[in-house]
C-alpha cells in the first residue's frame, strides 16, 4: 500500500467517499463522547433537553395558542407546534454547533490526520439526540391528545432524510465558512433568531398572505416542517413551490461535498 | 521507492507565514513573510529502522512528522509511504476529560482508526498496560498526569501499524514512564515496524535507534547511521555526537566564555551495551577554548531525575586550545547496571556554572532491579 503526499493533495471523488466511509465511527464515537461528556458535566444531564423542550411548548402555547389564538383547526395546539419545535431545534443546534467546531476542535486536526468533514458531521450525529427527545415528546402528545396516526406516518422516514440533508448542508457550509471568518459564530446565530419568524414553527403556512409566501417557499426548513406535519398530523400536502428550498439544500450538500474535498487537506493550513 | 524502504522524502519544503496583524473579520493572521519550515529536504527511511530525530524548537522536525502523517500538506516536494501510519504527535489526543477512562479508550481507538471489536479485543492488554485497572471507571479528568499519559500511551502502542510517528512521547512523565516507552518502541521495532521519534532528549534513544537526524532551520545538518559494535576489545560502543548536535544541548549560563564541547564519546571494551556497567569506561570530550580565566570542567553522572550520583572534575588552565581530548575514566566495578546519563559543566572558580551540556548519553538499562541502588560500594552485611 504505497501513498504519495504531494502540495496539489488531489483526492478522488470515490476515494473522499470511501475515506468518509472508513471514518464513520470516528463522527459517531465523537458525537457519543460529547454527548456523554455534557450530560455527565450537568446534574440535569440528558433531561434539560426535555425540560427546555417542554418550557419551549408551554411558552409558545400560551402566547401563539392562547393568547393570540392561531387557528390550527382540529389538532391541537401544543401537538400541532411540537414537529415545527423539534425540527427547528435541530437545525438551529446543528448551525451553532458547526458555526465553531473546526475552532473547538484545532488541537485535535492540528495533531492527526482524519477526513475533516467527520467534525461537523459528528455535531450534526450530536443534534439528533435533541431531535429524539422532541420526536418521543411529540408521539406521547399525539397520543395524549388522542390523535390518530394515518398512513401518512410511512412518508415520515423519507421526511427525516430530508431533515438530516438539509441541516448537514447548511452545517456543513456554516462550519466551512467559519475557517474564514471569525464572525460566524454569532451571524449564525443572529440569522437563526430571525429566521424562525419566516419559518412556520408556531403557526401554520395559512396565516401568511399568498404574495408573501415565496419566502417560505425559499426556506428549506420551512418545507420540511409542512411535510412533516402533513406525515405526522394529516395537514393538507403542502404546495409543490416548497420543493424549491428543498432542491436547494440538495444542490448545497453536493456542492458542500466537492468543496471539502477540494479542501480537505488545507483546512489545517486555513486555521 | 525500493521494496525495503518505508518512506522516501523528495525535496520537501513547507511554507508558512509570519502573522503580522490581526484582522477583526478573518480567523487568520494577515499573511506576512514567508518563512520555510521545512526547506527542500530529501531522506530514504527503511523498513524496520528507529530514526531518532532531534534539533532546536522551531527547526522543523515536527513540521516534517505532520507532513508525514497527513497532517498538513507540503508546499513542494513529495513524500511517498509504503504503509499504514499511525501518528501520534500528542499524546492523550480527544480525550474527554468527563468519561471514564474505559470510555475513552473507545473514543481515542476510533480517532486512530480502530473499529470497536479491535478495541475490545486488546482491552484488556490496554488496561493491563495502564497499570491502574482500579481507576480506569473514573473520568480522566481525575486521573493525575502521568496516569493520563500511561493511559494514552497504552492505546497508542496497540495501534497496528507499519510506520509509527512519535512527537515529544518522553517529554513528560516520569523515568519510569520513560523507560516503558523506549521499551514499547523496541517492541515496536522487533515486529519490523518504522519508527520515527521526535525528541529533545536524544540520549533516551541513543541504544534503540538505527540514525540519528538533527533538524536546524528547515534542514537536515547532520543524518548519521548508528552502528553499535559487536567486536570485542577497546571501541566505541555509544556513537559519537556531532558538533552541532553538542550545540543543541549547549546552555551557556555566562556569555563572556569561549568554550566548546566538540565532540563526546565512550569507550568501552565490553561486548555490547547490556553489558557495558561490567567494564572500565573512557568518556572522552574533545573540547575547543579560549580563556582567560582557568575553569573546571565537570563530568556528572546522574540518574534520571538529573540528581548527580558521581562527579569527577579537571582544571582547564588559561589559555586558549583547539581539539583537545579529555578523557574522564570509570572503572569497572563501581556502577551498576543501571539508568543513567552523563552531563558536563564548566564552572568558574567560585563554582558557578558558566556552561551546561545536561544529560548528553544515556545508558538505559530496562532490567534495573530499583533496591540495588546505583554505586557498588562495599558495603558488607553480617549476623551476630
Amino acid at each position: 500500500m504505497t501513498k504519495i503526499i504531494s502540495p496539489d493533495g488531489h483526492i478522488g471523488t470515490l476515494d473522499y467517499l470511501k475515506s468518509i466511509w472508513a471514518s464513520r465511527h470516528l463522527a459517531i464515537t465523537l458525537a457519543k463522547g460529547e454527548v456523554k461528556n455534557q450530560s455527565s458535566m450537568n446534574i440535569t444531564g440528558i433531561f434539560l433537553n426535555i425540560i427546555q423542550s417542554l418550557i419551549g411548548l408551554a411558552i409558545y402555547w400560551i402566547v401563539f395558542g392562547v393568547a393570540i389564538g392561531i387557528n390550527t383547526g382540529e389538532i391541537p395546539y401544543p401537538v400541532f407546534v411540537l414537529p415545527g419545535i423539534f425540527i427547528w431545534h435541530y437545525f438551529s443546534a446543528i448551525t451553532g454547533y458547526c458555526s465553531n467546531c473546526f475552532l473547538l476542535s484545532q488541537n485535535l486536526i492540528d495533531k492527526l490526520y482524519f477526513p475533516r468533514i467527520c467534525i461537523p458531521i459528528s455535531k450534526v450525529l450530536l443534534g439528533l439526540v435533541d431531535f429524539t427527545i422532541g420526536f418521543i415528546l411529540f408521539v406521547i402528545l399525539f397520543i395524549c391528545f388522542g390523535q390518530t396516526f394515518t398512513i401518512n406516518w410511512l412518508a415520515f422516514p423519507l421526511i427525516f432524510i430530508m431533515i438530516i440533508i438539509c441541516v448537514s448542508s447548511i452545517g456543513l457550509f456554516i462550519s466551512f465558512i467559519s475557517l474564514f471568518s471569525m464572525d460566524t459564530t454569532r451571524i449564525a446565530a443572529q440569522l437563526t433568531n430571525f429566521l424562525i419568524f419566516i419559518t412556520p414553527v408556531f403557526y401554520p403556512d395559512t396565516i401568511i398572505p399568498e404574495n408573501f409566501k415565496f419566502i417560505l417557499y425559499i426556506n428549506p426548513v420551512a418545507g420540511i416542517i409542512e411535510y412533516a406535519r402533513w406525515s405526522l398530523l394529516g395537514t393538507p400536502l403542502p404546495d409543490f413551490k416548497y420543493l424549491i428550498g428543498i432542491a436547494f439544500t440538495i444542490c448545497l450538500a453536493i456542492a458542500v461535498f466537492f468543496i471539502f474535498k477540494k479542501y480537505e487537506k488545507r483546512i489545517t493550513d486555513l486555521m | 521507492m525500493s521494496p525495503e524502504t518505508a518512506i522516501s522524502i523528495r525535496n520537501l519544503s513547507k511554507e508558512y507565514y509570519r502573522a503580522e496583524k490581526s484582522s477583526p473579520f478573518s480567523r487568520k493572521a494577515n499573511k506576512g513573510t514567508g518563512f520555510l519550515a521545512v526547506n527542500n529536504i530529501s531522506l530514504d527511511i527503511k523498513k524496520g529502522e528507529i530514526v531518532c530525530i532531534t534539533g532546536h524548537n522551531g527547526s522543523g522536525k515536527s513540521t516534517l512528522l505532520k507532513m508525514i502523517a497527513e497532517v498538513t500538506q507540503p508546499t513542494a516536494g513529495e513524500i511517498e509511504i509504503d504503509g499504514k501510519v499511525a501518528s501520534i504527535l500528542e499524546i492523550g489526543i480527544g480525550f474527554q476529560p468527563e468519561i471514564s477512562g474505559y470510555e475513552n479508550i473507545f473514543l481515542s481507538g476510533a480517532m486512530y482508526g480502530l473499529k470497536k471489536s479491535e478495541i475490545e479485543k486488546k482491552i484488556d492488554k490496554i488496561i493491563d498496560m495502564f497499570g491502574f485497572p482500579e481507576f480506569i471507571n473514573t473520568p480522566v479528568k481525575y486521573y493525575s498526569s502521568g496516569m493520563y499519559m500511561r493511559l494514552a500511551f497504552s492505546i497508542i502502542v496497540n495501534i497496528e501499524a507499519d510506520i509509527y510517528l512519535f512527537d515529544e512521547v518522553t517529554s513528560v512523565g516520569d523515568t519510569e514512564f520513560r523507560t516503558k516507552v523506549t521499551r514499547e518502541i523496541s517492541r515496536l521495532k522487533s515486529n519490523n515496524a518504522t519508527i520515527l521519534v521526535v525528541t529533545h532528549t536524544p540520549a533516551l534513544f541513543s541504544r534503540i535507534s538505527d540514525k540519528f537526524i538533527i533538524f536546524d532551520k528547515g534542514r537536515i545538518s547532520v543524518s548519521k547511521s548508528i552502528d553499535v559494535p559487536n567486536n570485542i576489545g577497546k571501541v566505541n560502543a555509544l556513537p559519537h555526537f556531532s558538533e552541532d548536535h553538542l550545540a543543541n544541548l549547549k546552555e551557556i549560563h555566562d556569555d563572556t566564555i569561549s568554550f566548546d564541547i566538540t565532540d563526546i564519546c565512550l569507550k568501552t571494551s565490553a561486548i555490547d551495551l547490556e553489558r557495558i556497567f561490567d567494564e572500565k569506561m573512557e568518556i572522552c570530550a574533545t573540547v575547543n577554548y579560549d580563556i582567560d580565566k582557568s575553569v573546571l570542567m565537570l563530568m556528572t553522572i546522574n540518574d534520571m531525575l538529573g540528581n548527580i550520583i558521581a562527579s569527577s572534575s579537571i582544571e582547564i588552565k588559561t589559555g586558549s586550545a583547539t581539539s583537545k581530548e579529555i578523557t574522564f575514566e570509570i572503572p569497572s566495578g563501581y556502577l551498576k547496571p543501571s539508568t543513567i546519563s552523563l552531563g558536563f559543566e564548566i564552572l568558574n572558580s567560585e563554582k558557578k556554572s558558566l556552561i551546561s551540556y545536561p544529560n548528553i548519553i544515556s545508558t538505559p538499562n530496562d532490567n534495573k532491579d530499583k533496591w540495588s541502588g546505583y554505586i557498588d560500594l562495599p558495603i558488607r552485611a553480617s549476623e551476630k
